[in-house]
């Protein structure tokens, strides 16, 4: 019987992405979508607000606002832009292809504990900037 | 470098995170080749365990990404209602969030499709996270 292994579920993702390119439409277009999703969870969550307390700040439905934290839906970009003004929101961050890395202090993706000895990587060293004469 | 390769690390280099069960890799393996969704679902999946990761047992209360599976209490699901009706059941430990099988959610009922199957498949594999979480 094959053994069992436990493997970081980031890493599986890794593996997918090694086999799809980084600017893969879909890739792309429904991370964009993931984010506007979770930008607008987020800032419900921040501000203690339900679907129909932010519905009423963006002058839309409840259910277009599900609809928008569904991450599936086709949502125009002048709406995406319209909604992030409301909520005075940076739109920078939506299209970029990096972003999963970004609330990682050790930039690995989810907070993973940085393993060279795990993945090979060369050991980086971590401190000031300074000028080498 | 050959001969590390088969070297599991220990838990302590991913916890507190989110990992996989080796036949759950197969599983979702198969039913995205069979999707042809494979982008979609990376880019889905990555925001999924991002989103998981930071809020827990309360991220089934904040996004319909995730539900309570039924049949069996403490037990979760990832959903991927536009990527062929994927679920991902998971359970949540202080050492880490364990993805424990992925199937396509076709039927109600008994079937092999079924919530009530997968749960049966989830908590046999939940016995192997003891001796995971020891050796990897």
């Amino acid at each position: 019987m094959a053994e069992t292994v436990w493997r970081s579920a980031y890493d599986f993702h890794d593996e997918l992405m090694s086999e799809i390119d980084a600017n893969n439409s879909d890739y792309v277009y429904y991370s964009a979508l993931g984010r506007i999703s979770t930008d607008l969870v987020e800032y419900r969550i921040q501000h203690g607000l339900s679907q129909i307390d932010l519905a009423d700040v963006l002058g839309v439905s409840q259910a277009m606002v599900s609809k928008y934290e569904s991450g599936d839906y086709n949502i125009s970009l002048k709406s995406v832009v319209q909604l992030y003004s409301k909520l005075n929101l940076s739109l920078g961050h939506i299209f970029g292809t990096a972003e999963e890395k970004a609330d990682d202090p050790i930039g690995d993706p989810g907070g993973r504990v940085f393993s060279p000895l795990r993945t090979g990587e060369p050991v980086p060293v971590y401190g000031p900037a300074c000028d080498i004469a | 470098m050959k001969q590390f390769e088969n070297i599991v690390y220990p838990m302590a280099f991913h916890s507190p995170g989110i990992v996989i069960h080796s036949d759950c890799q197969a599983e979702l393996r198969s039913l995205i080749e069979r999707s042809g969704k494979k982008g979609q679902f990376a880019a889905a999946f990555v925001q999924r365990l991002n989103f998981l990761l930071k809020h827990r047992e309360n991220a089934i209360s904040h996004l319909e990404w995730f539900e309570k599976m039924k049949y069996v209490d403490d037990l979760f699901a990832m959903r991927f209602v536009r990527i062929d009706n994927i679920r991902i059941p998971y359970v949540i430990t202080a050492n880490g969030i364990y993805l424990l099988h992925a199937f396509k959610e076709t039927s109600s009922g008994n079937g092999p499709n079924s919530y009530r199957h997968a749960a049966q498949v989830a908590l046999k594999r939940i016995k192997d996270i003891d001796g995971g979480a020891n050796n990897g």
